[in-house]
């Protein structure tokens, strides 16, 4: 063929962009990792790149676990997270099937409905007054049922299923399937890449959420990891002082980055399982465009 | 089932109890619709509408031991103390610079990474790729602003570079000039693999015989991509820019607050870290009511719009 | 899976859904309802514990950094343990995220629902001053509580021109603030450099700004360091911290501070554009670190420990003390040494200092509306103010971390020999709260390490004079309009401050900067400030 030549180096051009972008976004993550094994004040000395852990030491991350609050504000992510997504994913479907049917009379309305919520809401103190006024002040529930759909994942998912073939649901219509087949047994079998994304749009949101636990949580017992995670990396910047003593620990720079590996890796091994649903090819049949 | 969707004229004058027998009638049809609809309404009006009467704050003089409804009605002032405050121009030219210039670089970003990662055969490089290229997302902003500082002090590397290239060492967060470009870039060196998901799971969507008649047909690569690939993936992207359209005036504070010093306030002061430095730390909440409500109307604005421009031009809207 | 079973399914989930928030909603309801019982008469006497009742204490506050690291809640901590079993009085506290306070208890106090105690600043914290907090239902004055609260009469009564401090113009007490009983020896800060730089050049620690100027040179000559002086200059509220040293020199200040009966805004003096120039000098040549807007405390750590930095202005405990401690280490050589504020001569005194009120109310108590049993409140706080319970604040438990010995409170071995890493110190330490807060020389001596008693003595020259802001207050109108004006003068100001250091805005144009404060009005909000003052002064 006679592109071939210009065919090649236009792959060996995304080739290279491609392995330069990586290197590129990999270093902050190699940085706190790094970070997180070298010596405290060997890191603070410091200033240019870090390419190597400087006077390796895993001292840092026993801090970590041994301060009073992580293991359990861990748990306490996890518990949100998943009872979170259960509902996020149950809800955003319904309402995302709903929405995506032609026969449905008043689409138009609900999706103004919805998408004004995107851009108005009460503010800070009637939501709070709201949540106090519904007993979820300080329980996990105040974090779970809030953000029980999100609009814009909601929009996501109902173009998505909007794009699927009407032909599919009007077959299965005519063989007698009710709404909950088709939504359950077609549709969402046919939209796992769309799927999976919103899982992990609604998880990663969840997971590094901290403004409403700062907000509705109390007890610190209940805080989520990203609260504590924010107080640690935060500490010592604090201006006002009655008895100064000093900190002397000498882990305290490496631990901040420590607490930041182990508030990551959980997110980051999930990626690997979704990935695959965007592999080419997963829907079977056309596309509308 | 049978539905009975009748097309109905919208120039027709109804009545009011000819729109609740048609809705009644459209309940029966369709009640498992409606079933499957309940508790997502029910949650936007318990969690959604119901606490927005807090708008009616913009309005009023808040005071905590009077209630929100209670407090005094002032009308307009914080709107016109907003509109006449010292920086109100500064602030807003910041933010819709900010959000002009994002538009223009970060929104396309991840759709061309998708797009490259779309052309690579080798399946491994493909994956590792995705991985790495997300990962940073993940980082606390914190320590992202720190590798930033760290980058861009004046005897970091983005300064050695410029000395080697015959520039002159200067610290770059301190230069006005640079804040939106340092603001920017990061963004999209962190968030570039992130964003890139949801083009990822369209392109999935593709049917692949669409490529093999264009290979038969003698098509390259290239115009494979023009052809195929972004034609496919069009309904995506326009909702994504619709929607990011429709955040115009949002740029979020704590970047730039973890980003800004005075020697660069002039452009990197926006409206967020203003209601921030305003409202929440200086217990002013009807002020920073009034300035997000005045923020939302226009941002709702644009979204009307280029929803509005978007169904006459492309056929697509999000509704 | 069958149509149905998936019909059962979702609305099992709805259910599930909808009984998930009405229980959690009367659960919590019933909780509220508990809360309304009416208290009983305490039948303790008066300044006697423990007392005697059945009641508990909601009490609002941070809880501090030092403690968060080994303790979630302030009663799990020894001295949230003992002051439970000293005063009888079971305490709830609640403490907002780190970082976040100021957010949270807005939101609280916005929210319209209190605990019975909150910990704050109310002097200068909350918009409009403490009259306003009073004013608008969210704390009550403590007048009449004074005679459930006899040691926190005494104690303000036993330090001249403190009883003043502790009320409003109208006479209203307030809060229970921390009490420096020594407040002489409460000094935190000020300037500090290599001491080893300063032998090798064979310097003496510079007391005037030439001999600054000299010394900086050097370390950037012969010491190689690129940025010789470090200040933080970035922190909105801690300006105290900034180049407060170097200002003093100039006889004005960074922000507001009195003289002679008048209040004086420093960034408006004429004196003001000497000390800019000085810095712009610096700036220019290399001598102040050409990162300043943005250091924070870890940077300039960074500089100090890696040589960049060779002088800087630091606290004696979380800086100086840390550095000396990690240093020791890695190179036996480093070392620091505190200096007094330079001046222009060598005979002056100099006018900015680290001095401190005795009054210091940054977390202050005070009761609230909702609260149900003020009288118990009052009782309970003043505990911090008797003898007994100040040493538990400030040195924890007795016989545990603490003895007294002819006399001497020491700490203990299990104190002072515990490795750093268990914090232990810090674990005996209230830090700050509605108590007597002491500086003890034997447990000075126990903890500190010599160079840190010296730059202590060496800061004591600084001031003999507080300067700084007196705990001043202003009527509603007033304090609505200083906001008003300062909120926006202060930003110009901070970034004019930075422009004309850094030589991007010429000096030649200080004129102008002065003409636009007039203009953004300036001698409003210092006449403002000067009626207060004047109604301060004649409490």
């Amino acid at each position: 063929m006679k592109t071939s030549f210009m065919e090649k180096t236009f792959i060996s051009v995304i080739y290279l962009i491609l392995t330069l972008l990586t290197l590129v976004t990999l270093y902050p993550v190699v940085y706190v990792l790094f970070a997180s094994v070298s010596d405290s004040t060997l890191l603070l000395q410091n200033s240019g790149l870090l390419l190597r852990p400087l006077g390796f030491q895993f001292g840092a991350f026993n801090m970590v676990f041994k301060h009073p609050l992580i293991l359990r504000s861990y748990g306490n992510t996890l518990f949100v997270v998943i009872v979170s997504l259960l509902i996020n994913m149950l809800l955003t479907c319904l309402a995302a099937y709903v929405l995506s049917r032609k026969k449905f009379r008043y689409k138009a309305q609900f999706m103004v409905f919805i998408i004004f919520t995107m851009y108005f809401s009460g503010g800070l103190i009637p939501n709070y007054i709201n949540i106090r006024s519904l007993g979820l002040l300080d329980s996990y529930w105040a974090l779970i049922l809030p953000t029980a759909i999100n609009s814009f994942n909601l929009i996501i998912l109902r173009n998505n299923f909007e794009s699927l073939p009407d032909s599919l649901i009007e077959a299965a219509e005519i063989d007698g399937a009710n709404d909950y087949h088709i939504l359950f047994i077609i549709i969402i079998p046919l939209s796992k890449a769309v799927l999976a994304v919103i899982t992990l749009y609604y998880m990663v949101g969840h997971w590094n959420s901290w403004f409403s636990a700062m907000i509705y949580i109390q007890d610190r017992a209940k805080f989520p990891l990203q609260l504590v995670l924010r107080e640690i990396l935060l500490i010592g910047d604090t201006s006002n002082v009655v008895t100064d003593i000093g900190d002397s620990s000498a882990a305290r720079e490496s631990v901040k980055y420590a607490t930041i590996v182990i508030a990551i890796v959980p997110i980051l091994c999930v990626y690997p399982f979704l990935q695959k649903y965007f592999a080419k090819g997963t829907l079977i049949g056309s596309v509308k465009g | 089932m049978k539905t009975s969707v009748e097309p109905t004229s919208n120039n027709t004058m109804k009545v009011s109890s000819n729109a609740f027998k048609t809705a009644m009638k459209d309940l029966s049809v369709n009640r498992n619709l409606y079933i499957m609809l309940f508790p997502v309404v029910l949650y936007y009006l318990l969690f959604c509408y119901k606490p927005m009467y807090g708008i009616l704050m913009a309005f009023h003089d808040f005071k905590p031991s009077k209630g929100i409804l209670g407090s005094d009605f002032v009308g307009i002032k914080h709107f016109i103390n907003f509109f006449s405050s010292y920086n109100f121009t500064m602030v807003v030219r910041n933010t819709l610079l900010i959000n002009f210039y994002d538009i223009l670089f970060a929104f396309p970003a991840p759709i061309i990474l998708a797009l490259m990662l779309n052309e690579v055969q080798n399946a491994r490089f493909k994956k590792i790729c995705q991985t790495i290229t997300y990962m940073p997302h993940f980082i606390s902003l914190v320590v992202v602003c720190g590798i930033i500082k760290n980058l861009t002090e004046s005897d970091g590397l983005i300064n050695d570079i410029i000395v080697f290239m015959g520039g002159e060492r200067t610290s770059l967060l301190l230069r006005a000039e640079y804040f939106r470009t340092i603001y920017i870039s990061s963004g999209i060196w962190q968030h570039i693999g992130w964003g890139a998901t949801i083009y990822l799971a369209a392109l999935s969507g593709i049917d692949q015989e669409l490529y093999e008649a264009a290979q038969i047909d003698g098509a390259s690569r290239f115009k494979q991509i023009i052809f195929i690939t972004i034609p496919s993936i069009m309904p995506v992207i326009f909702i994504m820019l619709i929607l990011r359209v429709g955040s115009i005036m949002n740029v979020g504070f704590e970047k730039i607050i973890l980003l800004y010093n005075p020697a660069t306030y002039e452009t990197a002061d926006v409206i967020s870290s203003f209601i921030y430095r305003k409202g929440l730390l200086e217990f002013n909440y009807s002020f920073s009511t009034a300035v997000g409500l005045f923020n939302s109307v226009i941002n709702f604005i644009l979204l009307l719009s280029t929803n509005h421009l978007s169904r006459k031009f492309n056929q697509m809207g999000l509704w | 899976m069958s149509v149905k079973s998936i019909k059962k399914g979702f609305f099992f989930m709805v259910g599930l859904l909808m009984a998930a928030t009405i229980i959690s909603g009367c659960a919590n309801r019933g909780g509220d309802n508990q809360k309304s019982t009416s208290s009983q008469a305490i039948t303790t006497p008066i300044g006697q514990y423990p007392i005697e009742t059945e009641e508990t204490l909601t009490y609002w506050g941070v809880l501090n950094t030092n403690t968060a690291k080994n303790y979630t809640n302030f009663a799990d901590t020894p001295i949230g343990k003992e002051l439970e079993k000293k005063t009888g009085v079971t305490v709830k506290y609640i403490h907002p995220a780190q970082g976040q306070q100021q957010e949270q208890l807005n939101i609280l106090l916005a929210s319209n629902d209190y605990p019975d105690i909150i910990e704050s600043n109310w002097t200068s914290g909350y918009p409009g001053g403490a009259e306003k907090a009073i004013e608008d239902g969210i704390i009550i004055p403590i007048n009449d509580l004074m005679k459930f609260s006899p040691n926190y009469e005494r104690e303000l009564s036993g330090i001249p021109g403190l009883d003043k401090m502790a009320r409003t113009d109208s006479g209203k007490y307030y809060v229970y603030a921390t009490i420096r009983k020594n407040y002489e020896e409460s000094i935190f800060w000020g300037p500090m450099f290599r001491k080893d730089w300063l032998d090798d050049l064979g310097l003496e620690p510079p007391t005037t700004i030439d001999e600054w100027e000299k010394v900086l040179i050097e370390f950037r000559d012969k010491k190689n360091a690129t940025a010789p002086f470090a200040v933080r200059a970035n922190q909105a509220n801690g300006s105290m911290l900034l180049y407060g040293a170097i200002v003093g020199a100039y006889k004005t200040e960074l922000s507001w501070y009195t003289d002679n009966d008048k209040i004086y805004f420093g960034p408006y003096d004429p004196q003001y554009k000497d000390f800019l120039a000085i810095m712009a000098r610096w700036y220019k040549q290399n001598l102040l670190d050409k990162d300043f807007p943005m250091a924070d405390k870890k940077s300039i750590e960074s500089k100090v420990l890696s040589g960049k930095s060779g002088a800087f202005i630091g606290l004696i405990g979380s800086e100086m003390g840390t550095y000396l401690r990690v240093m020791q280490e890695k190179d036996e050589r480093f070392d620091l040494i505190g200096a007094a504020n330079p001046t222009l001569s060598k005979d002056e005194e100099s006018f900015s200092g680290a001095a401190n009120l005795p009054f210091y109310y940054y977390f202050a108590a005070a009761i609230t509306t909702h609260c149900k049993n003020p009288e118990l409140a009052a009782r309970w706080l003043d505990y911090g103010y008797t003898e007994e319970g100040a040493y538990i604040n400030n040195f924890g438990v007795e016989n545990e971390s603490f003895v007294i010995e002819d006399g001497v409170l020491r700490y203990t071995d299990t104190v002072i020999n515990a490795p750093v890493e268990e914090n232990m110190l810090a674990r005996y330490d209230r830090f700050n709260g509605p108590y007597v807060a002491l500086i003890l020389p034997a447990t000075s001596e126990q903890t500190m390490l010599p160079q840190q008693i010296q730059a202590r003595e060496a800061f004591k020259k600084n001031m003999p004079v507080y300067r700084g802001y007196p705990p001043l207050t202003f009527t509603v109108e007033e304090s609505e309009r200083l906001s008003n004006i300062m909120n926006n003068i202060n930003n110009y100001a901070n970034e004019m401050r930075t422009k004309f250091i850094m030589g991007t805005e010429p000096l030649e144009n200080y004129d102008k900067y002065i003409e636009q404060l007039k203009s953004m009005g300036i001698e409003e909000a210092v006449k403002i400030q000067q009626d207060a003052y004047i109604r301060y002064q004649n409490r």
